[in-house]
C-alpha cells in the first residue's frame, strides 16, 4: 500500500491516539490529528491529507457541520471523508451517507483492519 | 302465541265492550218484551172482560125478553134498551181487538148468533106487544134459550182461547226470560273468565317487563360505569367517521367534554401527518368485520396540543344494536415519551460506553497483535484475554441496543422478497472459518424458497444459531443446517451433536442472560442475548422458534416462518 496521509478528527484524545497508532503501525500510513472540527478544517487546508476520518459526535461543531464546511471549502472539498461513529443503526447509516460521506465506520473499530476498511471504502489498493 | 299486555288489554276491553253492548241489547229487548207482555195481558183482559160483559148483557136481554114475554110489564124492557147498544159497541170492540185467528173465527160465529138473539128478542117483544099470550110464545122462548146457550158456549170457548193464549204467552215469556238469564250468566262468567285471563296475562307481562327493565337498567348502569370508569376513550364511529358516542374519558385525556365532540367527525381531530394512516386503517376496518388494527396516532386537544393514543378498532357494523365501529383509544403519550427517553438513554449510554471501549479495544488489539512489540508468553496470554473480553463487551453493547430497539418497535424490519436458501448459504459461509477452527463440519441443505423477510436479520438469525451450534458441538461433530417446506410455512433447522439442553430449560434459553448450565456459550464468548434477539426477529416476521433436545445427544433449533407474512399497519406506514 502506498503511503497515505490520514487526518483524524475526534474530540476524544485516546481514540485519536489509538486510531493513529493503528494506521501507522498496521497500515504504515502517516497521520494528522485534530481535536475539533475547526482545528480539523485548518489542518485539512494545510496538510492536504488523502482522507479524513471524522467523528460524528463532537461538541461545538459536530461531524455534519464539519463535513459541510469541508465541502464548501474549495481547498478541502475533494478530500474524501469517512464518518466514524458509535451510533450505528441501519437508518443512521443512510442518513450519514446522504450527507456526503464516503462511508460510515463504527466504533469500536478493529485496530488491525481499520486501514483496510478505509482503503476498501475509498477504493484504494 | 305469546300475548303481550297490550293485546290482553285491548282484547279485554273489546270483550267487555261487546258484552256491555250485548247486555244493553238484551236489556232493551227484554224491556220491550215485558212491555209487549203487559200490553198483551191488558189486551187479553180487555177481550175477556168484553166477552163476559157481552154474555152478561145478552143475559140481560134474555131476561128482559122473557120477563116481558111472561109478565108483559114494560119495565122489563129497560135492560134490553140499555143492553142492545152496549152489545153492539162490545161486538165492534171485540172485532177490532181480537187478533187470534181462532178467536176471530169464533167471533164471526158468535156475532150473527148475537144479532139473531137480539132480533129474536125484539120479535118476541113485538109479538107480546101485539097481544099474544105467553103460552103462545113458548117456542120463541125456547129458540131464545137455545141461542143464549150457543152464545154462552161460544163466548166460553172464546174465553178459554184467550186464557190459552195468555198461558202460551206466559210460557214464551218464561222461556225467553230463561234464555236471557242463561245468556247473561254465560256472558258474565265468560267475561269474568276472560278478564281474569287478561289480567293474568297483563300481570305476567308487566312482571316480565319489569324484570327486563330492571335487568336492562342494571346492565346499562354496569356498562355505563365500566365505560366511564375505563381510563381509555371508548368511541363509536359511523362509517363516515362521525362520532356517535364518546365516553367521558375524553375529558380527562384530551380535555373535551363528550357532548362537545359527539356528533363531530373524528378525523378532524387527528394530526395531519397521521391522517393518511388513519384513513387507510379505517377503510380496512370497515371492509373486514371484527378486524382489529392496533395503531398509534395523535389527537388534537382544545388547546391545539396533541396527545398520542393507541387505537384498537373493532368493526361491529353487523351488530344490529350497534351498527358502528367501536374504538378503544388509550393515551400512550407518557408511555411513548418513556419509551423515547429509554431509547435515548440506551442510545446515549451505548454511545458513551462505546467511546472508551474504542480506545480499550484499539489499544489492546494493537498490543496483542505484536505490531508494537513482543511480549513474554504470559503477558501475551493476558493480552489475548483482555482483547477477547473487550470484544465481548462490544458485542454485548451491540446486542443490548439491538434487542432494546427491536422491543420498542423502533427498528422496523426491511422486508422484501428474499431467497432464503441464499441467505442460508451466506450464513454458512460466514461461519465456516469458525467451524473449521473448532473442527466441526457444516452440513448445509438450503431450501429453494422466496420469503418476504429482512435479509440482514435473517442472516443474523441463522449466523447466531449456527454459531451456537458450532460452539456446543464436540470436535469432529457435524452441524446440520436444513430447510423444509410445509403447506403454509418453511422450517429452518440447526441441529448439533452437543450435550443437549434439559427439558425444563427449553423455553427459558430464549430469555435474556439465561444459562443452560455452568459451562455454556457465555464461557465461549456469547453475550447471553443472542437467542433473545433471534426470537424477537423471528416473531417480528410472524414466525415461531423453539428448541428440541435429547440430553447427551444434541439439540435442534427450529425456526418456522409463515409463507405469507402479514404486515402490521405500523410497518406499512414506515
Amino acid at each position: 500500500m502506498h503511503d497515505r496521509k490520514i487526518l483524524i478528527i475526534d474530540d476524544e484524545d485516546d481514540i485519536r491516539e489509538v486510531a493513529a497508532m493503528s494506521l501507522e503501525t498496521v497500515s504504515g500510513w502517516s497521520t494528522l490529528q485534530a481535536r475539533s472540527g475547526e482545528e480539523g478544517i485548518l489542518l485539512a487546508e494545510q496538510g492536504r491529507p488523502d482522507a479524513i476520518v471524522l467523528d460524528v459526535m463532537m461538541p461545538d461543531v459536530d461531524g455534519s457541520a464539519t463535513l459541510q464546511a469541508l465541502r464548501s471549502n474549495p481547498a478541502t472539498a475533494d478530500i474524501p471523508v469517512i464518518f466514524l461513529t458509535a451510533k450505528v443503526q441501519g437508518s443512521d447509516r443512510k442518513k450519514f451517507a446522504e450527507l456526503g460521506a464516503y462511508a460510515v465506520l463504527s466504533k469500536p473499530f478493529d485496530p488491525l483492519t481499520l486501514g483496510d476498511q478505509i482503503a476498501e471504502a475509498l477504493g484504494w489498493k | 302465541m305469546r300475548w303481550s299486555a297490550e293485546r290482553a288489554i285491548v282484547a279485554g276491553f273489546t270483550t267487555a265492550l261487546l258484552l256491555l253492548v250485548i247486555v244493553g241489547i238484551l236489556s232493551y229487548r227484554n224491556t220491550k218484551k215485558m212491555r209487549e207482555a203487559t200490553d198483551f195481558v191488558q189486551h187479553t183482559r180487555g177481550i175477556l172482560d168484553d166477552t163476559r160483559e157481552l154474555v152478561s148483557q145478552m143475559k140481560d136481554i134474555e131476561t128482559a125478553g122473557r120477563g116481558f114475554a111472561i109478565v108483559g110489564d114494560r119495565q122489563f124492557l129497560r135492560p134490553f134498551v140499555a143492553a142492545e147498544p152496549r152489545v153492539q159497541v162490545i161486538l165492534a170492540r171485540l172485532n177490532a181487538e181480537i187478533q187470534d185467528p181462532l178467536n176471530r173465527q169464533l167471533l164471526s160465529e158468535l156475532t150473527p148468533v148475537v144479532q139473531k138473539k137480539i132480533e129474536a128478542t125484539r120479535s118476541l117483544i113485538a109479538r107480546r106487544e101485539s097481544g099474544m099470550l105467553p103460552a103462545e110464545l113458548v117456542d120463541d122462548l125456547q129458540v131464545g134459550r137455545d141461542l143464549m146457550d150457543h152464545i154462552r158456549e161460544t163466548a166460553g170457548r172464546m174465553e178459554m182461547r184467550e186464557f190459552q193464549l195468555l198461558q202460551e204467552r206466559a210460557l214464551q215469556a218464561d222461556e225467553s226470560e230463561r234464555q236471557v238469564a242463561y245468556i247473561l250468566q254465560v256472558g258474565s262468567i265468560s267475561a269474568v273468565l276472560f278478564l281474569s285471563l287478561a289480567l293474568f296475562v297483563i300481570f305476567r307481562d308487566l312482571r316480565e317487563r319489569n324484570r327486563i327493565e330492571a335487568a336492562l337498567r342494571n346492565a346499562e348502569h354496569r356498562f355505563r360505569a365500566l365505560i366511564q370508569g375505563s381510563s381509555d376513550i371508548v368511541l363509536m364511529l359511523a362509517p363516515t367517521g362521525e362520532m356517535l358516542f364518546v365516553s367521558p374519558a375524553v375529558e380527562r385525556i384530551l380535555g373535551y367534554r363528550s357532548q362537545d365532540v359527539q356528533g363531530k367527525n373524528v378525523f378532524s381531530y387527528i394530526h395531519p401527518d397521521d391522517q393518511h394512516l388513519a384513513q387507510d386503517a379505517f377503510r380496512n376496518t370497515l371492509t373486514v368485520p371484527g378486524f382489529a388494527v392496533p395503531l398509534q396516532l395523535r389527537l388534537r386537544g382544545p388547546d391545539s396540543s396533541y396527545r398520542w393514543v393507541e387505537i384498537l378498532a373493532n368493526n361491529l357494523m353487523s351488530d344490529p344494536g350497534l351498527k358502528a365501529v367501536v374504538i378503544n383509544a388509550r393515551d400512550v403519550t407518557e408511555r411513548l415519551e418513556l419509551e423515547r427517553l429509554k431509547d435515548e438513554f440506551v442510545s446515549v449510554v451505548s454511545h458513551e460506553l462505546r467511546t472508551p471501549l474504542t480506545s480499550i479495544r484499539g489499544a489492546l488489539g494493537l498490543l496483542a497483535s505484536g505490531k508494537i512489540g513482543d511480549f513474554p508468553d504470559k503477558a501475551q496470554r493476558m493480552l489475548e484475554i483482555a482483547v477477547n473480553n473487550s470484544d465481548r463487551l462490544v458485542r454485548l453493547i451491540n446486542d443490548i441496543l439491538d434487542l432494546e430497539r427491536m422491543e420498542s418497535g423502533r427498528v422496523s424490519m426491511h422486508k422484501r422478497a428474499v431467497a432464503i436458501g441464499d441467505v442460508m448459504l451466506q450464513a454458512a459461509d460466514l461461519m465456516r472459518a469458525m467451524a473449521e477452527k473448532s473442527n466441526v463440519r457444516l452440513d448445509v441443505h438450503p431450501v429453494e424458497l422466496e420469503l418476504h423477510a429482512d435479509p440482514d436479520r435473517m442472516m443474523q438469525t441463522f449466523s447466531n444459531l449456527l454459531s451456537n451450534a458450532i460452539k456446543f458441538s464436540p470436535e469432529g461433530g457435524t452441524v446440520r443446517f436444513t430447510g423444509e417446506v410445509k403447506p403454509n410455512s418453511v422450517i429452518v433447522a440447526v441441529q448439533d451433536e452437543g450435550r443437549g439442553i434439559p427439558a425444563e430449560k427449553l423455553q427459558s434459553i430464549f430469555e435474556r442472560f439465561q444459562q443452560v448450565d455452568v459451562s455454556d456459550s457465555r464461557e465461549k464468548g456469547g453475550t447471553g442475548l443472542g437467542l433473545a434477539i433471534v426470537r424477537m426477529i423471528v416473531e417480528q416476521h410472524g414466525g415461531k422458534i423453539w428448541a428440541e433436545s435429547v440430553l447427551g445427544q444434541g439439540s435442534t433449533f427450529l425456526v418456522e416462518l409463515p409463507l405469507a407474512t402479514g404486515e402490521s399497519s405500523a410497518e406499512a406506514a414506515s
